[in-house]
């Protein structure tokens, strides 16, 4: 590699073609599975979660409504 | 390699990884053949010179599920005016999709496409879920909804409104 800016041009070329994949919404079904929540008791934690949000009007501050479907 | 050539490269770089391909509002609407639970054949083209809403939804989606009533009421008012509701399901196991449809206090009377491989949501590039799509009598994407609020119920009737209205 002769030159500096080829380097990193090669280097920004190949971080962005590996590692990430986006998975479509329609591929979100596993995802939005309640298990996916990052907690313990996943189920729950979803009631207290909803229990909380309507105690305190804070709906959708706590993350997306179960495990992570991204849904709109 | 120039200056001009590295900046070339990265502004194509980055088009290519962040360009949306989604459909967009006058678009003509993508042709699409599904089977609904009983494995009669629906097609787009069959709703020629209709005002149709495609609507992408899924039981294990939220605002999917709070969608579906509305979709129900507006097909009722509507459905003797020319309009038609196709609603396109991506369960992988149908025994989901109908467990939620069964809890519903009307049932939807619109064909119902239960596309369990995810064959036509590429086909529109859908963003999120659930994306639903008005399609004018000429076969054109006329308006997009991603998502569902209580609030979008008012614009879908002014936006039925017009596409009714329109010759």
């Amino acid at each position: 590699m002769k030159n500096k800016p080829t380097k990193v041009l090669l280097l920004l070329v190949l971080s962005t073609t590996f590692g990430c994949a986006t998975v479509q919404p329609w591929e979100r079904e596993s995802l939005s599975d309640p298990i996916m929540i990052f907690d313990e008791n996943p189920i729950d934690k979803g009631i207290l979660e909803h229990h909380l949000d309507y105690r305190e009007g804070s709906v959708g501050g706590t993350g997306g409504q179960s495990g992570g479907c991204g849904c709109g | 390699m120039t200056k001009q050539n590295i900046f070339s490269i990265l502004i194509f770089t980055f088009f290519i990884f962040t360009n949306s391909f989604a459909q967009k509002v006058g678009e003509k609407a993508p042709n699409f053949i599904g089977t609904n639970f009983e494995e009669q054949e629906i097609k787009l083209e069959d709703f020629k010179d209709k005002v149709v809403l495609i609507d992408f939804w899924a039981s294990w989606c939220s605002p999917c599920r709070k969608e579906m009533p509305f979709l129900v009421e507006l097909h009722e008012k509507f459905k003797d005016k020319n309009f038609e509701i196709i609603a396109i399901n991506i369960d992988q196991k149908e025994s989901k999709a109908k467990s939620f449809l069964k809890k519903l206090e009307t049932k939807p009377s619109f064909p119902m496409i239960w596309d369990k491989d995810s064959k036509i949501p590429p086909k529109y590039e859908l963003e999120t879920m659930p994306t639903t799509y008005l399609i004018g009598k000429n076969g054109n994407i006329r308006f997009i909804h991603k998502g569902f609020k209580d609030s979008y119920k008012e614009e879908f009737l002014k936006e039925l409104e017009v596409l009714l209205n329109e010759k």
